[in-house]
């Protein structure tokens, strides 16, 4: 196990290099520049002074070096549309997406893994024809669409819900938060909750079938110990596979929820930092994606061991 | 125990509906702020909370909002020939941190502002200055080297001072502000800043050592709402007071709602389709009457802006009233004479339907446009319609923003859509003056750089209406590029806000210490 780690490590390692080295130059090969230097009102002269300023005139590679430089000695920079450290950016909006995140994934889970179990087992009743039919609306329904809809019924016109925020500025109480959570994370959570419900289907669908089930059941053991200890168990690793490609997902895509319920995201910072050319948090946003997805993908791997025995890492 | 469940039942009955009690001002930012008023970054964010944080020198009146009016200067002189300007500022003014506010603090801003290495769009109100001078610590002495007739409206506008001991330490050439300033903002404003999270809110508390007394609002709350629909459902919810700028489709549900309050406003903006008169199509006057008259501009009013503004004349906004408007002529709405006019310039249109020059050439030229804003995206296809309905070859080329003003400043672009708030000043100098540094247009014309320099060197304003009436109406006739708007600003507040003037809201801010909520 620990050289297996150790090797993992090693190669996460020069995959983020290579990560930030393509992500570096594919900013530097794209047209315009920072916004900063775009502002309808700043002349050309005043745009070439920032741009010097900035360290923007030197060649590609000394400002990579110059940004891996400061990178090592633990400085992400900063902003080059507000002057703010880079590592403040991700730090106040690493909680709220944290939250939608873990809130999102955490309802998908809870309402896909039992409907898609019984689904299964129910395989073509009137329960799975309403769970697929339900899932196939998950996918299609488009977030922005689902969210303003959900804005409008249940903040405009009934008042239950806040429409907007994360209730930080209010009296910051956790109901408060929890009322400002509900319904992006219900929006962000539709899709994955409907992709994990078919994921567990199918899974469940293939395993049902397979001889230690049969063996299991003719051994007299009943219908629910045969579901949750044998193939509820081996039905999951390939929902473990997908909640592992979903977790960093979760984590950086969230820019369209995040911009109907003003959510102080980090899929939004990406896309303004995107826009705006903002490569110092452009770069520290890469970073952090890029190792959501190592560290989710050996959590994957470590689940595998823990719920299939079969599985050893040597 | 007992006290826990007491306060649980509280707070959930607290959280029940949101219209607002608490003495907290709600309002929407499109993207997060940043406080530095010597060169704002990401400019009407940057701008809004400046407003709140920062005075300038003089400011517009309450009642007009074009007026100039004392702010941190109680009163003011200038010589006769209109170049040195004497400013005496209030002695009972100080810093949020505690520092007083003085003379030296003007020189400094105005310095740093003047600055190359700053590189801040505001120096072009001071390439004619000599000298600025501290001449005691509330008396400061500007000298000019000709006469600078728009200098109150300029600093008005948006020349916020700012602190020299605080900053005098900081490099000032990053240019969206020095980070230990940027985080930790100190101005001499009704409101002192509180706390700034990225994508979420920039809070503001009242000053009680204002020098125009305490706020009568204790807090505001900037939110970042950058979604236009999220900002009216917010509005309308009522976790927003205050929505600056309502975009026409909105107008409707916001005008049904009981807890809603409309108002339209006039500001100094001008809305047009400027043209890269370097290009060779766009070389003679004829052809761009032509263009104006080619295109129902009444129709783009009602359609485009639900009726909030009215038709163009010349690029010198009615709101700026003491500007005579009876010489410029309106160019109507006339399809045939459109065509007569191209004719004469050479063009005329075949059997095909499309204009064409002797050498066969057709009219053809690209319209760069950009996604995103829901009333620029309906200029450029009622633009392409009325163009090509008369025979011009157009295209609409589809960009990112900062590619569209990269181009536009480069000059490598035929025509886009835009507009210019600028400031309630008739001096447009920087537009289209052959110098101006914002002359993106490229146009020249001796006549026109000739009032456009009288127009800022002359003091008596009785001379300075008769010389912008002259410019507004040769711009008519030359219509450089497409004049097309004046659009009026429509803001939404809800019931419980008292107190806001009538100005357009970036003026509006200086005076937000009046407003007071119900």
């Amino acid at each position: 196990m620990p050289k297996y780690l150790l090797s993992r490590l090693a190669q996460s390692a020069v995959l983020v290099v290579i990560v930030s080295i393509v992500m570096f130059a594919l900013i530097a090969s794209a047209p315009g520049g920072p916004a900063i230097l775009y502002q309808e009102d700043v002349d050309a002269e005043a745009a070439a002074t920032m741009r010097r300023n900035l360290g923007l005139d030197d060649p590609i590679v000394v400002q990579y070096a110059r940004w891996a430089a400061a990178l090592v000695q633990g400085d992400l920079g900063t902003s080059l549309s507000n002057s703010r450290p880079v590592a403040m950016l991700i730090g106040q909006r690493f909680g709220a997406t944290a939250q939608l995140a873990l809130a999102s994934l955490g309802l998908a889970l809870v309402v896909a893994i039992p409907i898609g179990v019984l689904s299964a087992v129910r395989r073509n009743g009137w329960f799975d024809r309403i769970a697929t039919a339900g899932a196939f609306m998950g996918v299609s329904i488009p977030n922005f669409w689902l969210g303003i809809m959900m804005i409008v019924l249940f903040s405009v016109t009934l008042g239950w819900l806040p429409s907007g925020g994360t209730g930080a500025t209010g009296d910051g109480g956790w109901l408060e938060r929890l009322r400002h959570l509900a319904m992006p994370a219900f929006v962000l959570g539709t899709s994955t909750m409907a992709q994990l419900t078919r994921y567990t289907r199918s899974s469940m669908v293939t395993v049902l079938r397979e001889d230690f089930v049969r063996t299991a059941r003719a051994k007299g053991v009943p219908q629910r110990t045969v579901l949750t200890r044998h193939a509820l168990r081996n039905g999951l690793i390939p929902v473990v596979t997908v909640i592992g490609v979903l977790v960093p997902r979760l984590f950086s895509g969230a820019a369209i929820t995040e911009s109907i319920f003003s959510w102080p995201g980090l899929g939004r910072l990406a896309v303004d930092a995107a826009l705006q050319r903002d490569f110092p948090v452009i770069m520290a946003l890469t970073l952090v994606v890029s190792v959501l997805v190592i560290v989710a993908s050996f959590v994957v791997d470590v689940l595998y061991a823990v719920i299939d025995p079969r599985i050893r890492y040597g | 125990m007992r006290r826990t469940f007491l306060t649980l039942i509280v707070a959930l009955l607290a959280s029940l509906g949101f219209a607002q009690s608490d003495n907290t001002l709600r309002a929407p930012l499109i993207g997060d702020p940043t406080a530095w008023p010597i060169n704002p970054p990401g400019l009407i964010s940057d701008i809004m909370v400046g407003k709140t944080l920062f005075n300038n020198l003089v400011r517009f009146s309450f009642e007009d909002g074009s007026t100039v009016v004392p702010d941190l200067a109680e009163r003011w002189e200038v010589d006769v020939d209109s170049r040195v300007w004497t400013f005496y500022l209030r002695d009972d003014v100080v810093w949020h941190d505690g520092e007083p506010f003085t003379a030296d603090d003007v020189v400094f801003t105005v310095e740093t502002i003047r600055n190359p290495d700053v590189a801040s769009r505001w120096a072009a109100a001071f390439v004619t200055l000599e000298t600025i001078e501290a001449l005691d610590d509330h008396t400061v002495r500007m000298t000019f080297e000709a006469p600078f007739a728009p200098l109150l409206a300029t600093l008005a506008y948006n020349l916020a001072i700012v602190p020299a001991h605080v900053l005098s330490s900081m490099d000032l050439s990053v240019p969206s502000g020095p980070t230990d300033f940027v985080t930790n903002p100190i101005g001499t404003g009704p409101f002192r800043f509180v706390e700034q999270v990225s994508g979420s809110h920039f809070i503001l508390e009242a000053n009680p050592d204002y020098f125009e007394g305490r706020p009568a609002i204790d807090r505001v709350e900037f939110k970042v709402v950058p979604d236009v629909n999220a900002q009216v459902a917010q509005l309308l919810t009522g976790e927003l007071d205050i929505t600056w700028t309502v975009e026409p489709i909105h107008y409707d549900r916001l005008a049904a709602a009981s807890n809603i309050v409309l108002g339209e406003v006039n500001i100094p903006r001008f809305d047009w389709i400027p043209l890269n008169n370097e290009n060779p199509l766009f070389q003679d006057a004829r052809v761009r009457r032509a263009m104006a008259h080619a295109l129902d501009r009444e129709l783009m009013v009602q359609a485009v802006f639900g009726g909030f503004g009215e038709v163009a004349t010349g690029p010198i906004p009615p709101s700026i009233a003491w500007v005579p408007r009876d010489q410029a002529r309106m160019l109507d709405y006339d399809v045939e004479l459109a065509l007569e006019l191209f004719a004469e310039a050479g063009w005329t249109r075949g059997d095909d339907g499309l204009l064409r020059n002797a050498a066969g050439e057709t009219f053809r030229f690209t319209l760069l446009a950009d996604r995103g804003n829901p009333t620029r995206d309906q200029v450029y296809l009622v633009a392409q319609d009325a163009w090509s309905s008369i025979g011009m070859d157009i295209q609409i080329e589809t960009t990112e923003w900062n590619t569209v003003l990269a181009r536009y400043r480069e000059g490598t672009y035929d025509a886009r859509v835009g507009w210019w708030v600028i400031k309630p000043d008739p001096d447009l100098y920087d537009y289209f003056h052959t110098d101006g540094r914002l002359n993106q247009i490229r146009y020249s014309n001796a006549q026109v750089d000739d009032l456009l320099e009288r127009g800022r060197s002359v003091a008596d304003q009785d001379e300075r209406a008769a010389i912008y009436a002259e410019l507004q109406a040769l711009l008519v006739e030359e219509q450089p590029s497409i004049l097309t708007i004046y659009p009026t600003e429509v803001r939404a507040t809800n019931t419980r806000v008292e107190g806001l003037p009538d100005i357009g809201f970036r003026d509006a801010l200086t005076w937000l210490h009046r407003a007071s909520l119900r």
